[in-house]
């Protein structure tokens, strides 16, 4: 499961969120979409 | 209040954003129906992640909603294992193009209405789902994007959905 995800977030521009957590079993890549539009300012 | 917010609600890393000031560029591009007061936009991916307990890892990647992005769609969801589509009760209408995008792709998905203080409240889970065309099996929640626990309920939705219709040889 977690091959294709890795290959595409080790290369991520993300600094030390690219490593994985030592308890890790399962990596899992989730899209999270909408359309656009609906945010607002903070 | 939607993927950006999501992402940073819940990630256990200082998430990447790539939020922009809307400018005047767009004016005649992104629609700004009902959300007069926005500010700003994705212009590239949000990423976040994020431990569930057994293991899971999930890492998180906000995409854009904006039709001009389709073309980097696959790339973006190339080893994706599903997606969790946010949807805003005020337009409804505004998510067809991204729930045929995610059907197109063939990704599994759940559905999350984001709630907002000023969204309408009359409409049941029942006339939600038929206004969205879902599918019986298809999850849909609501939450609140800026509330981690709510976030994540909703993304154990996904989760749960996942593991439910993995294939067989995964099982």
């Amino acid at each position: 499961m977690a091959s294709a995800t890795s290959s595409t977030v080790d290369t991520a521009a993300v600094g030390d969120g690219i490593h994985l957590p030592d308890t890790a079993r399962d990596l899992v890549k989730i899209l999270v979409t909408g359309p656009f539009g609906w945010a607002r300012p903070p | 209040m939607g993927k950006t917010t999501l992402i940073g609600s819940v990630s256990e890393i200082r998430p990447l954003h790539t939020e922009e000031q809307l400018t005047e560029a767009s004016a005649q591009v992104d629609d700004l129906a009902g959300v007069r007061d926005k500010s700003t936009t994705t212009v590239a991916i949000d990423f976040g992640r994020i431990s569930l307990p057994g293991g899971i890892v999930l890492y998180l990647f906000g995409t854009p909603g904006q039709e001009r992005f389709r073309p980097l769609w696959d790339d973006i969801a190339y080893g994706a294992l599903g997606a969790l589509v946010l949807v805003d009760a005020r337009r409804i209408d505004a998510s067809f193009d991204v729930l045929g995008l995610v059907e197109e792709t063939g990704l599994p998905y759940a559905v999350a209405f984001n709630t907002f203080p000023d969204a309408p409240r009359h409409h049941t889970p029942e006339q939600l789902r038929a206004a969205l065309d879902l599918e019986p099996a298809t999850p849909m929640v609501t939450c609140d994007a800026r509330e981690p626990n709510s976030s994540i309920d909703a993304l154990l939705a996904l989760v749960q959905h996942l593991i439910d219709h993995r294939p067989a040889e995964h099982r």
